[in-house]
């Protein structure tokens, strides 16, 4: 190899240097932080669908990080926060949200997972296909028992969930419980429920619901207690819940809203978030089987197809 | 005897009714895993056999798709390492180091503590960026040798040692296994693990370690008589080869310093260095054979794919549900936690060759450690650090070849192993300093 070819390719690579320093210096940061861990099938469609809009676009660099079940996690998170100078920051989650909340950066875009049901049209979409779901698994008036929290997105959820079942024409009762009091192991069910079991449940939000180990715990004996005292469908909107002992769970598309966030964090908050129009389905299989004949098979495709069947 | 391990409990289990799918699966995944622990164990065969052999039959038994098996070649740390290996390759053969340590040496004082220092010095700072130690020991060892006079050999030899092989840990660079602790991270703490992290994650053990290490070398006695000595100076004027590989080390310091700005990952400068050496042709393909050390590099795909079919199987997830007494010290006593891994890596060190330590431990409670809160850095820094003491000479292959080289007698041999079990054992306290710090960094809770 002659001199001048050598100095040819050094001159060359030093042009590449520098275009991939201008580059990528010019590219936006992203900083995903998901509630929960990287194992649960919520946390993955989240992620994939985030990834589905970030993967394609080479100018953005996303780095994405999981709170997981431990105490400090969100110190962490933060300091990885920091030394990765984000440009937008999504946070999927209340809990990532109220982590996100103690990074002190006016300068970062920050996206928070929209409440259910935030805006009309995912509003509808939430009424629309709870309802469907209630009249083809409750005969008759119902009853339909919901079970809620008393913060204000909890009963917001709670007045969506009850306009549901009145438009499937199913006779609601409420059952509230303090959302800062629940869950926990010696977490007792309320006289209210216990005095009348007929029927479906329905578990609305129930506070944060972060993923902390005490609270997974806490969720498995809460939904023990209550098979112990219904025989009736347990449903919950929380789509990790089939794994925690819920039969059923219906709730906005987390691939979608990992979607449209990952849209929202590239537009650099030129669009408003826009909650997602597709609903999930999770079941766990040994109710799948019980209702087979009575629940149409497109729930259980649906949550077969998201990985959202649940073993018993 | 290894296959018939894995075709054994394929038979056994795999036929078994009473187990479910997904327990016959994390069946076949062990027996997999457990051929290549034959071959590591009874050393039937190069490590890198074994883990071949184990992901093969993981394939083929446990149904770990191929994608996930040999996901290591689509990771970082893999181009890390190869760039890492062929720029350590260039520096060392086109005779740049050998320039720069003649001339560090030519200026500086020839008294035998100067000289000690020295070595020791330059032995740290070569494993900032020469990730083999047996390629910094070979690049020392001549130093050693031209200083080395009665007096003082042993004492000169164990300062090369020491700077060679006790901080290759605390630098991302400076030691293939980190490339292994790298690549088994969790997917979505890999990004965040860089240069700079990494010794600030390292900094309280290389400072104490440090410290007790001067202490250790000013308390042994110097025949300063004995000090004199001839360096090889050089003179040849200084080549294209030397200039391109010192432009593309400037290149790779300039892109790990300014990371902040430009966010490329560390993998991709490597590379990128790497491929500049090979197309100015310092590196060529015949060199590129011998000096690249493909066993590593094959070991470190084995062992990405072992920790994705540890989560694919869930034997992660079942591991943390059946041993209650590791996830409840992962959860609530780290401290004691890490305290016992130190130990546990300590005892296995006496069977088990280093680099099966880190993959094993490694392989299983990294992602346990991300579900607890516990940064699995951590855990990977710990058992790679204490994979790395050594206390009888069968441990350490880098210091039999070390000995060889330097011709120390039988007398200096035991004065050079009674000087190494004290700075190893230093070498632990290190470590278990660095719990505190950790804890201050957010690290451990």
């Amino acid at each position: 190899m002659t001199r001048l070819w050598r100095m040819g390719w050094v001159v060359w690579f030093m042009l590449l240097a520098v275009a991939a320093v201008w580059v990528n210096a010019g590219s936006r940061r992203i900083f995903i932080l998901h509630e929960g861990r990287a194992d649960q099938v919520t946390s993955r469609a989240f992620f994939s669908g985030a990834d589905s809009v970030l993967r394609g676009l080479s100018h953005l660099k996303a780095r994405h990080q999981y709170l997981g079940l431990g105490l400090d996690a969100c110190r962490q998170a933060l300091i990885q926060l920091t030394s990765f100078h984000p440009d937008a920051v999504i946070a999927e989650g209340p809990q990532a949200r109220e982590c996100v909340g103690e990074w002190h950066n006016e300068q970062a875009q920050r996206i928070f997972e929209p409440a259910t049901g935030a805006a009309t049209n995912g509003k509808e979409a939430f009424v629309a296909a709870w309802a469907t779901l209630l009249r083809e698994l409750v005969s008759g008036s119902g009853p339909v028992t919901l079970l809620h929290g008393d913060d204000r997105h909890s009963l917001a959820e709670r007045d969506l969930l009850a306009q549901a079942a009145t438009m499937a024409g199913l006779e609601v009762r409420f059952v509230e419980f303090k959302t800062s009091a629940a869950p926990d192991l010696a977490w007792t069910l309320p006289d209210a429920l216990l005095s009348q079991t007929e029927g479906v449940l329905v578990l609305g939000r129930m506070g944060g619901g972060g993923a902390t180990e005490s609270s997974e715990k806490a969720w498995r004996t809460l939904f023990s207690k209550l098979h112990e005292v219904t025989s009736a469908p347990i449903l919950s909107t929380r789509l990790d819940s089939v794994f925690w002992g819920a039969d059923m769970a219906l709730d906005e598309a987390p691939e979608q809203r990992g979607e449209q966030m990952a849209l929202s964090a590239w537009r650099g908050g030129r669009g408003e978030t826009i909650p997602p129009l597709e609903m999930a389905v999770a079941l766990r299989s040994v109710f799948a089987e019980r209702v087979a004949t009575t629940l149409p098979q497109v729930y259980l495709a649906s949550a077969r197809l998201s990985g959202l069947l649940a073993a018993p | 005897m290894a296959i018939a391990f894995a075709l054994l409990a394929s038979l056994v289990w795999g036929n078994t009714p009473a187990l479910s799918a997904s327990s016959v699966q994390r069946l076949h995944f062990l027996a997999a895993l457990a051929s290549g622990l034959c071959i590591w164990i009874f050393n039937l065969a190069p490590p890198f056999v074994g883990a071949l052999l184990a992901l093969l039959l993981m394939v083929a038994g446990s149904g770990l798709p191929p994608e996930l098996a040999f996901s290591g070649l689509a990771s970082g740390s893999f181009y890390l390492l190869l760039g890492m290996l062929g720029v350590s390759a260039a520096v060392q053969q086109c005779g740049l180091v050998a320039r720069l340590l003649s001339a560090v040496l030519r200026h500086l004082p020839r008294g035998a503590r100067t000289v000690q220092i020295s070595v020791l010095l330059i032995g740290v700072l070569m494993s900032a960026f020469i990730p083999s130690t047996s390629g910094r020991l070979q690049l020392i060892t001549p130093m050693v040798n031209a200083f080395a006079r009665p007096g003082h050999r042993s004492a000169l030899a164990f300062a090369g040692l020491s700077g060679c092989t006790l901080f290759s840990t605390a630098f991302l660079l400076g030691n293939a296994g980190n490339f292994i602790v790298l690549g088994i991270l969790p997917a979505h703490w890999q990004p965040h693990v860089n240069g700079l992290m990494w010794f600030r994650g390292a900094a309280v053990y290389v400072g104490v370690l440090g410290a007790l290490l001067a202490v250790t070398l000013l308390w042994q006695s110097l025949d300063s008589a004995g000090a004199r000595s001839q360096t090889a100076v050089l003179y040849r004027p200084f080549s294209a080869d030397e200039g391109i590989v010192a432009l593309a080390l400037c290149c790779l310091t300039l892109g790990l310093g300014l990371g902040n700005f430009h966010h490329i990952e560390t993998s991709w400068l490597t590379l990128f260095v790497f491929l500049l050496l090979l197309a100015t042709g310092v590196l060529s393909s015949s060199g590129l054979r011998s000096a690249i050390h493909w066993p590593i590099l094959i070991y470190l795909v084995c062992t990405v794919g072992f920790a994705r079919g540890f989560a694919f199987t869930g034997l992660n997830e079942w591991i943390g549900a059946h041993l209650g007494v590791l996830t409840s010290l992962m959860r609530g006593g780290q401290t004691q936690f890490l305290l016992w891994l130190i130990a546990i890596v300590l005892l296995m060190r006496l069977l088990l060759p280093a680099v099966v330590c880190v993959t094993t431990i490694c392989a299983v409670m990294m992602p346990l450690a991300d579900l607890f809160g516990l940064n699995p850095w951590v855990i990977g820094f710990v058992v790679l650090t204490a994979s790395e003491v050594w206390f009888f000479p069968h441990q350490s292959t880098d210091y039999l070849l070390f000995r060889e080289s330097t011709g120390l007698d039988s007398g200096e041999r035991a004065c050079l192993l009674r000087n190494n079990t004290l700075i190893q054992t230093c070498r632990v306290l290190a470590l278990v300093l660095s719990i505190p710090y950790w804890q201050h960094l957010g690290y451990v809770q």
